[in-house]
């Protein structure tokens, strides 16, 4: 007895091993055409046929056909009829399965433009965290020259301040001063006009008075002399006097601008602090966004690794299958 | 006691209190908030501000910087992080932030504006 067998299907496509396969089988007595079909554990509630599509394996080998082991006995007998409508049942359902896939490969294509999208936003969410870091240094730098300055324009004021009250001293002492040579020229003028009388009395006492008037004499001289000295004293006193009030008009004008100016730097420092407050701001957004984007990115790199080609390579198993079948069996 | 039951805080030289307004609550700042740390005090106030007012469905709170001379990277950085919560709820959720600012505060008038761009229409300057 000899046996001869149609082409036996994988264990890697039991959608196929559902519908069976087909065996001429030689007897003594003549040649017997069996439909083996193999057996499938029994399923609760199984769909209707019409609907179920055939299950694929959990391992499914890619796409290589390797023959059964021991095929069972065959459980009922198909005819050709039968059979190529199975097959054109399996073909629908694969057209079923090659639009879906379709849509998948579609919907990945879409998937990766929107994942590009995501990682451009990155980026730029990266650049402007950048930027808003360098930036906020920038202010901070600026903050503390502000603050130099500031201190310095203290310095000066308080230099200026003092420098005022010691002219304003010196003012004070020249009027005494003044006040001085005023007692000193009435004194001379006083001794000016005993001179005069001295003179007077000399001339009545005649002959005896003579070395007195000689006296009298030199010291209206000396009068005189200590007359003009006061007043040079006196006119280098009031260009003095001038002197100083210019210089206090200057100094007072001085540190009324650096009074206005540490005013000016305050306000300078009080809206650098505010830009680096911004920023501050700023970079806070920029951080949750930067977060936000990295786990979008993530996200896309699963659900892409999740869309693989495995799928595509089972169908077109499923199809080279088929259309072997019909060639073998002339469907 | 406020509607959100939170006591006012007084630490270093930072002064917060907490007051009912005839449509919500207002929080005032008063003094400086220079210290390292300040997210130590303000995190966990802003907290408790955020879960009452929508727990309590309070429509509005006012928070007041008038008094407040400085205010230090750190402490900008909790008022923003504050205002992102908002950011994050429904809309039949969100209340309004009144922010009220000293206009002879340089830095006030600088920075404060920013904070309503986070969540625009929800965040004003006052």
């Amino acid at each position: 007895m000899g046996l001869a067998s149609g082409v036996s299907f994988l264990e890697g496509i039991p959608g196929v091993l559902r519908l069976g396969v087909l065996v001429l089988v030689w007897t003594g007595g003549g040649a017997v055409l069996w439909f083996w079909r193999p057996k499938v554990p029994a399923v609760e509630n199984p769909p209707a046929e019409t609907e179920a599509l055939p299950e694929l394996p959990e391992e499914p080998a890619p796409g290589v056909l390797q023959a059964p082991e021991e095929p069972e006995p065959p459980e009922e007998v198909r005819t050709p009829a039968e059979v190529a409508a199975l097959v054109a049942e399996l073909e629908g359902r694969i057209g079923v399965i090659s639009e879906g896939l379709g849509r998948q490969k579609g919907h990945k294509e879409a998937l990766k433009t929107f994942s590009g999208d995501v990682d451009f936003i990155r980026e730029n969410v990266f650049r402007a965290f950048e930027i808003s870091d360098n930036l906020a240094n920038t202010a901070k730098q600026a903050f503390e020259l502000s603050e130099k300055v500031q201190s310095g324009v203290r310095v000066v004021t308080e230099s200026l301040d003092s420098s005022l009250k010691n002219t304003e001293t010196l003012f004070q002492q020249s009027k005494q001063i003044s006040r001085i040579l005023e007692i000193m020229a009435d004194v001379s003028e006083k001794i000016h006009i005993l001179s005069i009388n001295a003179s007077i009395v000399s001339a009545r006492a005649g002959t005896s008075g003579k070395g007195f008037e000689i006296v009298a004499k030199e010291i209206r001289n000396l009068a005189k002399e200590t007359e003009n000295s006061l007043k040079e004293i006196e006119n280098v006193i009031t260009e003095l006097q001038g002197t100083i009030s210019e210089v206090i008009g200057k100094v007072k004008t001085a540190s009324g601008e650096a009074l206005s100016e540490k005013d000016a730097l305050i306000s300078v420092a009080g809206s650098l602090q505010g830009v680096i407050l911004a920023v501050e701001i700023i970079r806070a957004v920029t951080g949750v966004a930067k977060e936000k984007t990295e786990d979008q990115a993530k996200a896309f790199s699963s659900l892409e690794s999740a869309m693989t080609g495995e799928e595509l390579e089972l169908l077109e198993g499923l199809k080279a299958w088929v259309a072997q079948w019909r060639e073998t069996y002339k469907l | 006691m406020n509607k959100l039951g939170i006591d006012s805080i007084a630490q270093d030289k930072i002064k917060i209190d907490l007051v009912d307004t005839a449509v919500g609550i207002a929080i005032k700042f008063t003094g400086d908030i220079d210290m390292e740390d300040p997210s130590v005090i303000l995190d966990p106030l802003f907290e408790k501000v955020h879960s009452g007012m929508v727990a309590k469905k309070i429509p509005e709170v006012q928070a007041d910087f008038q008094g407040l001379n400085f205010l230090n990277s750190s402490g900008i950085k909790a008022v923003a992080k504050w205002i992102m919560k908002l950011a994050m709820l429904p809309a039949d959720q969100k209340y309004q932030i009144k922010i009220a600012h000293n206009k002879a505060i340089t830095w006030q008038v600088t920075s404060l504006p920013t904070l309503t761009f986070l969540v625009p229409g929800a965040v004003k300057i006052e």
